[in-house]
């Protein structure tokens, strides 16, 4: 505990500091105050090198906007010069007051104000997601009808019209890239866990970390001239890739974190008794962390249906009903993205509509997730 | 007599043969099974490798034809074949730091209401719960909210303020921004403040600190580290965010004179002219200036991605 030591000791520091050098006691509300008022000035009540240094910067900051003629840095500088000679100011003030009754209630006040602050910029979050549902739900909610449902998008001009090509090519995509996934993600997951130790580990680890971080556009680059180009065409099998590649960290990960929190005793309870390695491992120990491996998954799934980056260079889009593979083929994001950019009010709808659809399903499949973590107390 | 034995002792060198051959085709599949799981890791390992690799041959062209000054030339002209990175750079980077710059302090809040001031109860679920909603909703659904909500908003102001009502920019993709990558630093701040050993807190309030004093003196400098890790993760997040900021930002490649018509008026950034202009590039080395700018940002966001949490790992460890 030698940080805990040095804390003290400073905390000591500041402390005596603090006593020995304060001379004359000054009123903290005045000492604001005046610094509102007059600015670097009134600093000089509290402080005088504070006052000589801030009335400097403040004139500097009236030189430069002078030469350069720009009331925006007069203004903007201007209010920063005051808001730190006001804080500048009582917090001076404040280390001067020497009875410790007093100062114990500044203190009080100021923890009080802390808790308050960061109550309000903590809930203030709440804002932009209710503001952003609340405005897609009502634009959505009225598009969304059987018809919507079961018919491909109208050319323009003509009104009705559905998602049914987008919904079929979302639905496809993410089940081929689910079942590329799946299997590689639980694969290298349980090696990392079981093998945590080797070389192979520690730079398939860093290439999770690296997969999980690469921009979703780049991998749409890349799958370009993996798949498209030497195949010529764009196609659903590309997307699928590329979506593939988007979720395999995150099953890798969930995989890995899950399986290393089950007890060693259960491994070694099976093996014990004879049975095969490739058995322990699919019959005891990934049952026994099914549920983690489940909603690392399901999140992946979540995430992947709603990218488009990787789309746009792969499956491109279709504006017909498609099941072949090899083919361009619509998708959710992408459709939204193409409708939402286009100029006709028609397109618009149609794209608020599949904004509803891919955010009750990107939102259901979230809330079932944390439903099993929450049953089965996986951590995640 | 000697037949019985016999029989005996052949069925039971034939049982013993079967479980022999039973075990080896056990221990063919065990190894099988290590194999391929050695193998699923390694296809991790090649695909890192793959891409970086696909990257760098794909823009050769215009690594050799340009070279470093690539990066800061300042005319962005397909059509009289004159590429420069600086305007999406420029664009790239200020965007994202606008948008740190107003998602820490609500990150921040986040992570010490939840990490210290109120770790359990409904309330902080509510939060919990926001915070993981806002982190699910995709990137294209943003964009459009943005494009048919915040670009009017912004519009107006700029009317207000007089200055030319574009609406769309850096700072509307900004904004956007910054909603988008709060939980991401807020999520890693809330592990990493309630691993702040509580000794450390305890005996500051036996020495009679209050709580906001634990806070500013025990608890943030001790998660200092890893709080930067934090930022630095998101700073990732937002470098390479696409489609949001394709929506809003206006897709200009010229650049702004002045830093307010900058940070008012339309730009780019190396995301979003990827995603607008890769499928319009019709000569070899366009396509390949554009690639050049994925490989930048590729390399961008794997070296801020090892240091985060390379300090994240060693915060951890003590």
């Amino acid at each position: 505990m030698e940080f805990s030591n040095q804390q003290n000791q400073s905390l000591a520091m500041q402390q005596s500091v603090r006593f020995t050098i304060s001379g004359k006691e000054k009123n903290m509300v005045a000492a604001f105050f005046l610094s509102l008022i007059l600015g670097p000035l009134g600093l000089f009540y509290s402080t005088t090198v504070g006052g000589i240094v801030m009335t400097v910067i403040g004139g500097l900051i009236l030189l430069a906007s002078k030469l350069t003629e720009s009331p925006f840095l007069l203004k903007w500088g201007l209010i920063m010069v005051w808001i730190v000679s006001m804080i500048w100011s009582y917090n001076t003030a404040k280390k001067t007051i020497k009875n410790a009754e007093k100062r114990l209630m500044f203190r009080n006040a100021e923890s009080l104000l802390y808790k308050i602050l960061i109550f309000i910029l903590a809930f203030a979050i709440t804002i932009p997601l209710i503001v952003i549902l609340v405005y897609i739900i009502k634009q959505g909610v009225t598009q969304v009808n059987w018809h919507f449902l079961t018919h491909v998008p109208a050319p323009v001009g003509e009104t009705g019209g559905g998602i049914l090509n987008a919904l079929v090519g979302s639905f496809l995509m993410v089940i081929m890239a689910a079942i590329v996934s799946i299997p590689i993600g639980m694969a290298a997951g349980i090696y990392l866990s079981e093998n945590a130790k080797t070389k192979l580990a520690h730079y398939a680890g860093l290439c999770v970390d690296i997969l999980q971080g690469v921009p979703s556009i780049v991998v749409g680059i890349v799958i370009y001239f993996w798949i498209v180009k030497p195949v010529g065409t764009f196609s659903a099998v590309s997307g699928s890739v590329a979506l593939a590649i988007m979720m395999l960290p995150i099953v890798i990960r969930s995989t890995e974190q899950t399986l290393k929190m089950l007890p060693d005793s259960l491994k070694e309870a099976a093996l014990s008794l004879g049975v095969p390695y490739h058995r322990v491992m699919l019959k005891v120990i990934v049952p026994c962390g099914f549920s983690g491996i489940l909603s690392g998954i399901m999140l992946s799934i979540a995430r992947v249906v709603g990218e488009t980056a990787p789309l746009i260079f792969t499956a491109f889009g279709n504006p017909y009903l498609s099941g072949a593979v090899t083919k361009p083929m619509e998708s959710l994001p992408h459709l939204i993205f193409t409708y939402a950019t286009s100029p006709y009010d028609e397109w618009h709808n149609l794209a608020w509509g599949a904004s509803f659809i891919l955010l009750v399903f990107v939102l259901t499949l979230n809330i079932i997730t944390k439903v099993i973590t929450r049953k089965w107390k996986v951590q995640l | 007599m000697s037949y019985l034995t016999d029989t005996i002792v052949k069925k039971r060198k034939m049982a013993e043969n079967k479980r022999l051959a039973l075990s080896n085709a056990q221990l063919k599949w065990e190894n099988g099974f290590r194999g391929l799981l050695k193998a699923m890791a390694m296809v991790l390992v090649l695909i890192v490798i793959g891409v970086f690799i696909t990257l760098v041959i794909e823009s050769w062209a215009s690594i050799k034809a340009l070279g470093v000054g690539y990066l800061w030339g300042k005319v962005w002209d397909p059509v009289s074949n004159v590429y420069g990175a600086y305007p999406f750079l420029v664009g790239t980077l200020l965007t994202s730091f606008i948008a740190l710059l107003i998602s820490i302090p609500f990150s921040y809040a986040i992570a010490i209401y939840l990490g210290e001031y109120n770790p359990k109860g409904w309330l902080s679920d509510l939060l919990k719960n926001t915070v993981e909603l806002i982190a699910a909703v995709p990137s294209v659904i943003y964009g459009f909210w943005a494009l048919s909500v915040l670009v009017p908003m912004i519009r107006s102001l700029e009317i207000k303020w007089q200055i030319a009502p574009y609406g769309v920019g850096i700072l509307t993709s900004s904004l956007i921004l910054a909603v988008m990558v709060i939980p991401y630093g807020a999520s890693l701040g809330i592990t990493l403040i309630r691993m702040t050993p509580s000794q450390l807190k305890e005996g500051a309030y036996a020495l009679g600190a209050t709580r906001f004093e634990v806070i500013r003196k025990v608890v943030t400098p001790y998660t200092r580290s890893g709080l930067f890790a934090g930022v630095l993760l998101s700073l990732g997040r937002a470098l390479g965010e696409t489609m949001a900021v394709t929506m809003v930002i206006g897709n200009t490649s010229a650049l702004a004179h002045t830093f307010k018509d900058m940070l008012f008026g339309p730009g780019n950034t190396m995301a979003s002219v990827i995603a607008n202009e890769f499928t319009e590039a019709d000569h070899t080395e366009y396509l390949s200036a554009l690639i050049e700018l994925g490989l930048v940002l590729f390399c961008v966001t794997v070296i801020i991605n090892i240091i985060g949490k390379r300090i994240i790992t060693r915060f951890s460890n003590n």
